[in-house]
């Protein structure tokens, strides 16, 4: 390790910084023949808290033969000290610069945080193109959701892994193995990373533009490389592995708590959702084999809260006995379980009332629209009436804080729409003041509503999505109708929403407006307060890259999109029948209630076959 | 902590019977990289381990019940601790050493339990009783005459400097709160040890003392230069001090 100490004490938060948490893997690097940094593009008190790190900082790690270590992006000040210092990006467990690793591998969770992945590599001295960097320099790996849509960052990575990392890393690993006793180049790794399912080699396919910007074709450029790069998905997630530690922080972080990992995917199918169709099909792991795992997870983490993970928990088909399990193993150990936002019935209440005897949490709905027919459009399946009745039943049992979550700019939406957010809010105030036991305490709800970004893979991929001048109307007009003052309204950035937008449905052209608006100062876009939008639109003006083609062009089913070479296994002709079903008003049945045929079955498992 | 009386027991002549209470004062050191832990991420790194370590932990009555765990005192953060204490209590009695090695276990590099000692009953917290600690400090410099430095230092009568404090700054007199300085220039940079005022009635940091030393020497102050360690917590005054 560099002697770090003096500029470790001139930043906030050094232990950001230092590794040496508990359960944290320690190995000999001399002795392993393949180095990973995993890394997250954000800071440590975020990436800490993510679960995809902990599961697949433990999954390296069972190999002998492999050491693999985390690197987060440093706060301003950490940085700021490095490149005074020359201290280059470093792994937290050994010290050692990630730039003499085999691997580092970035997991690409939300798009604002592209142009961190370029301050990192920066800050490690690598070359930010994949073309620049020669057989010195480590493979830079990309994964995690955003990852279905890699090519706005395809330039600056080697590979990226489409789908859950349990599947093909042994596989690649081993050939990165076998390439480099037998002297291999990175050429040929590359080429033979062709074979293993679910690895997209980016340098091996070709983009060509229409005139009027659309792609024309996405062509392979070598014979190996497959037409589609299908996402490869773990069939059953009771033998899958899992962590039986997890790392401890010294420091505060955002989720600090053992997490339970309940199943993959989502039965909902809410057509803005991304997550509800790339992590299709649902699979559900077992109360035996959570209970287990928790148990294990539990003692060698000293962690006094248990949560419960998954896109829609309440979902689970077993929850009643997994929480009830838990509650009682875990209750005389002063250990709590936290437990997701539940739909709310009697025996969800009387759950939610065991688990915080003392101060009751505020109580969440996410109707996302405001009026029955826009969440029919969305498919999103909650009905005015349960969210009343709902908080009906939360109120007479001593809640009296309401929580909202919607969005605004969604297709179809009309005034109406906007004036049915306000309806609602303002029918729970009054449903609290007809309570007749309700107690003398005021209700609290608090409104907040985001800026619908349309995602790729899903069927509103196609969209316009609203402008920045409309979102800041609609939010104004939700606002000034917004007159109860028991009901408070909060709202995005539309210029963040925006952004996102541009980066989550862009081509490979986009990559050179990170590029640009990073060397402008860009970085940590994902924080409000950090996020520069001018940056950005000066970006665009230096790069010549039009905003509107990205954000708010509705684009034709037959376009070919940037992303059509990778497929999440959902067909593109079930996306397309969504799409128009969602003009029509039409509800979609959840996975269970009825099969829609979205193509996910294929993979051999999961729901499609319960 | 709820040391409760029954009324009914206080006319009888015999000392309030209270329940039985296993309390245990632990030694520590915090160093390596574990000087970048701050006091109240402390506390939660030694709740965990208690937790891992599996021991008889007993918490606090009430709505939001917590370990009953209380430390001599904080230290800030980037200092080395080589003699931090710790008071617990426990459902039921352990053998001392047991506790230690049951702790070590769950320890990571730079925290280390160096003893435990059961508590007589009534014995005052350490938080109570500290008044004192030693510091050794390594300056970022070397000074020119490190003994005569001191003997100018403690010929003064007042040392006064300016203490920024959450809001306020105020001027305060430092003096009566060094009782023993002394400095060894025979390493690379100059060495000060100290013992000063430590604990709840009056707090001197080791840091502000150097501060005033380099002001005096007309060196402009980088506290991030100096190497500061907490050799020992201690208790006592005016009659002597003694360990906790």
């Amino acid at each position: 390790m560099f002697d770090l100490h003096s500029i470790l004490k001139q930043v906030e938060k050094p232990a950001r910084y230092i590794g040496s948490e508990i359960n944290m893997v320690e190995k000999d690097p001399a002795s392993v023949d393949i180095r990973i940094a995993f890394c997250f593009p954000d800071t440590y008190e975020v990436g800490m808290s993510h679960l995809g790190m902990q599961i697949l900082y433990f999954f390296f790690n069972r190999r002998e033969d492999t050491y693999c270590e985390r690197c987060f992006a440093p706060w301003y000040d950490m940085e700021e000290k490095m490149r005074q210092n020359n201290v280059p990006l470093y792994a937290l467990e050994t010290g050692d610069p990630i730039r003499g690793l085999d691997f580092v591998m970035f997991t690409l969770q939300y798009e604002m945080s592209y142009t961190n992945i370029l301050n990192m590599l920066d800050l490690a001295g690598i070359p930010l193109f994949a073309a620049d960097r020669g057989e010195e320099y480590p493979i830079v790996v990309g994964g995690g959701p955003c990852a279905y849509n890699p090519e706005p960052l395809a330039d600056f990575f080697d590979i990226f892994y489409i789908g859950e990392g349990e599947v093909s890393y042994d596989e690649l690993l081993d050939l990165y193995k076998q390439n480099k006793a037998e002297g291999g180049s990175k050429e040929d790794f590359l080429v033979k990373a062709l074979k293993v399912d679910g690895i997209y080699v980016p340098k091996f396919y070709d983009v060509k533009y229409k005139p009027g910007g659309e792609v024309e074709s996405i062509t392979p450029n070598h014979p190996d490389a497959p037409e589609t790069v299908r996402k490869v998905i773990v069939k059953d997630m009771d033998k899958v592995f899992y962590p039986e530690k997890q790392l401890v922080p010294l420091i505060e972080v955002v989720h600090d708590r053992v997490t339970l990992e309940v199943f993959r995917g989502c039965i909902r199918g809410c057509r803005f959702c991304q997550a509800g169709f790339v992590y299709r099909p649902v699979r559900e792991k077992s109360t035996q084999r959570l209970v287990e795992c928790s148990k294990s997870l539990v003692s060698y983490s000293g962690h006094d809260e248990i949560s419960l993970t998954s896109l829609s928990t309440g979902d689970y088909t077993d929850f009643k006995n997994l929480a009830n399990n838990l509650l009682d193993l875990y209750a005389k150990d002063s250990i709590n379980v936290s437990l997701p936002s539940l739909r709310i019935d009697a025996f969800n209440l009387d759950l939610m009332q065991k688990v915080q005897e003392v101060r009751k949490s505020s109580l969440t709905f996410a109707p996302e629209a405001g009026t029955q027919r826009l969440r029919d459009v969305i498919n999103k399946g909650i009905t005015e009436e349960e969210i009343l009745n709902g908080s009906a039943l939360a109120f007479e049992g001593g809640w009296n804080r309401v929580k909202l979550y919607f969005m605004v700019g969604l297709p179809t939406e009309t005034e109406d729409d906007l004036l049915g957010i306000v309806d609602l809010a303002n029918k729970i105030v009054e449903k609290y003041y007809s309570m007749p036991n309700r107690g003398n305490r005021q209700v609290s709800v608090v409104v907040s509503s985001s800026c619908f970004v349309p995602k790729p893979f899903t069927p509103f991929q196609w969209v316009g999505q609203a402008s920045v001048e409309q979102f800041f109307a609609k939010q104004k007009f939700v606002k000034t109708h917004m007159t109860k003052r028991q009901v408070r309204f909060n709202y995005h950035e539309p210029q963040l929403s925006s952004m996102e937008a541009v980066l989550a449905r862009g081509d490979r052209r986009v990559s050179a407006l990170i590029l640009r608006a990073w060397e402008l100062g860009a970085k940590f876009d994902g924080w409000n307060d950090l996020f520069k939008y001018d940056v950005w639109m000066q970006a665009f003006e230096d790069t010549g890259l039009d905003k509107e083609f990205y954000t708010v062009r509705e684009r034709s089913y037959d376009e070919i999109l940037p992303w059509d070479h990778i497929s999440i296994g959902v067909s593109k002709s079930f996306l397309i029948r969504e799409a128009e079903k969602a003009k029509q008003e039409q509800v979609t049945p959840n996975c269970r209630t009825k099969c829609a045929g979205c193509g996910a079955s294929a993979f051999g498992g999961g729901v499609c076959f319960e | 902590m709820s040391e409760q009386i029954n009324k009914n027991d206080v006319t009888e002549k015999k000392p309030v019977q209270l329940m039985p209470r296993y309390r245990y004062r632990l030694g520590f050191e915090k160093k390596d990289k574990m000087i970048y832990i701050g006091h109240l991420d402390l506390m939660t790194f030694f709740q965990r381990a208690v937790k891992r370590a599996g021991l008889p932990i007993a918490y606090s009555k009430g709505f939001n019940p917590h370990q009953l765990m209380s430390f001599a005192c904080p230290l800030s953060l980037g200092c080395y601790g080589y003699g931090e204490f710790v008071d617990i209590e426990l459902e039921h009695p352990m053998d001392e050493d047991e506790i230690v090695s049951s702790l070590n276990a769950a320890m990571n590099k730079g925290m280390r339990i160096t003893s435990a000692r059961a508590l007589c009953e009534g014995e005052k917290t350490g938080a109570a009783v500290v008044t004192a600690a030693d510091y050794r400090v390594t300056l970022g410099i070397k000074a020119d005459n490190t003994e005569r430095l001191i003997n100018e230092l403690m010929g003064l009568d007042k040392m006064e400097i300016e203490r920024t404090s959450k809001r306020k700054t105020k001027t305060v007199d430092i003096k009566p709160d060094i009782f023993v300085l002394s400095g060894d220039n025979s390493g690379e940079k100059t060495v000060l040890n100290m013992r000063i005022a430590t604990g709840s009635a009056n707090n001197l940091k080791a840091e502000l003392v150097c501060e005033y030393i380099y002001r005096y020497l007309g060196i402009p102050f980088e506290p991030y230069t100096l190497v500061i360690e907490r050799l020992a917590l201690l208790k006592g005054g005016d009659k002597g001090f003694e360990p906790l």
